[in-house]
């Protein structure tokens, strides 16, 4: 088992954007180191000197919510200070059920009343439902806590993969069962014109809700992934930082 | 009045928290403070006005340059300096051969904000000199 850098607990406990907790890092670090040497300069042992200089320079529990409250996104200081951080996962929630609800309204519009087809429309509503909470949760993380960790990133990502293939699914589906439907009065001779546009519109309403969520949910997250690509490349330069930082300090003095 | 007195009606004063034990045979006074920020900025400014620093240079100037009274553990001071960098006070620049280093300086905005802070310390610790004193010197 590797040895832990005194850091890597700062590095874990503090939820702001990974550009700002490299910074904060390197800055750390490099105090640390100088101010280590310079109290052996005055007489400390190399351990003792360590220790002193860590306990001066890493931040403590205290440090680190204020750290947090200062580096965080523009939104979220907006939202703690005006106490609405506990409730923007709340309004994520209305944002949502309010997406849902508009798509509920128009499904019922298109799909007339309730029968039959509302067995694979209602689900449709619910994946459109689950999509928008889920890019909420997604977008919430980076843009007001501003700390969206790759362990929660992904497991975000893949939901939204699974979400956007059973929309599209759904949307097939229904639409295959319309279209069936259709086909069958066709062949038993009973589909005049008006019910055959009916019919149409229904295969139509279908795909295209079931296309529509999924080009929701896609576009949704192309539009925050320029940010996950920037935090993925500086937790990378984090894990770089660490790893070059495991050679004890005396011993990279020397 | 002994320093530690001092200290103690100024810290008071200003932040509401202290902590005091007065052990009247060694007359020794342990003075436990959570220090106000508008204190610990002037500090940072103070050590600044100086020249440029790193961050550990100026936790040690502050400890060195009030005899221990005041001193940044558990890195208490970042938050200072990042408070003081976004409000313009002043200007941190990364350099460093190799490794990233922070060195820290004074901007014109934080000369005047120490100008200001200063006096108007002064003219409450005047005061709270002039009530006390009356009590101490009876």
């Amino acid at each position: 088992m590797r040895p832990e850098h005194p850091l890597e607990d700062v590095e874990r406990n503090l939820a702001v954007p990974p550009r700002r907790r490299l910074d904060l890092l390197e800055e750390v670090d490099a105090d640390a180191e100088a101010l280590a040497a310079e109290l052996e300069r005055r007489g400390y042992g190399p351990a003792q000197a360590r220790r002193a200089a860590l306990r001066r320079v890493v931040p403590g529990a205290e440090t680190l919510a204020q750290l947090e409250a200062q580096h965080a996104p523009p939104l979220g200081r907006w939202a703690r200070s005006a106490g609405w951080i506990d409730r923007a996962e709340r309004l994520g929630i209305v944002a949502a059920t309010g997406l849902a609800g508009a798509v509920a309204f128009v499904t019922m519009v298109g799909s007339g009343p309730l029968g039959s087809a509302a067995v694979l429309a209602w689900p449709q509503v619910i994946v459109v439902a689950l999509l928008a909470a889920n890019w909420t949760r997604a977008a919430q993380r980076l843009w007001i806590d501003g700390d969206l960790r790759p362990e929660l990133r992904s497991r975000l990502w893949e939901r939204q993969i699974g979400l956007i293939v059973l929309a599209v699914a759904l949307g097939a589906l229904g639409a295959a069962r319309e279209g069936y439907g259709a086909f069958e009065a066709f062949a038993a001779e009973d589909f005049a014109p008006p019910a055959m546009w009916d019919a149409v519109r229904r295969i139509v309403s279908f795909a295209a809700l079931g296309f529509g969520a999924a080009i929701f949910g896609l576009f949704g997250w192309l539009a925050i992934t320029p940010r996950l690509i920037d935090d993925e490349t500086m937790e990378r330069r984090i894990s770089a930082f660490f790893a070059s930082r495991l050679t004890p300090t005396s011993s990279r003095r020397r | 009045m002994q320093i530690c007195d001092i200290k103690m009606i100024f810290i008071s004063y200003l932040n509401g928290r202290f902590v005091m034990d007065v052990a009247p045979s060694t007359r020794r006074c342990i003075v436990q403070v959570t220090l106000s920020k508008r204190i610990n900025e002037l500090l940072v400014l103070a050590v600044l006005e100086r020249g440029p620093a790193h961050g550990y240079q100026i936790a040690l100037s502050v400890e060195e340059r009030t005899g221990g009274a005041f001193s940044f553990q558990h890195g208490t001071l970042y938050p200072i300096l990042h408070r003081l960098e976004t409000g313009g006070h002043v200007r941190g620049t990364w350099g460093g051969e190799g490794r990233r280093r922070k060195t820290y300086e004074l901007t014109d905005a934080g000369r005047a904000e120490l100008a200001e802070g200063a006096a108007q310390l002064e003219r409450q610790f005047r005061v709270l000199l002039e009530l006390f004193g009356g009590t101490h010197a009876a």
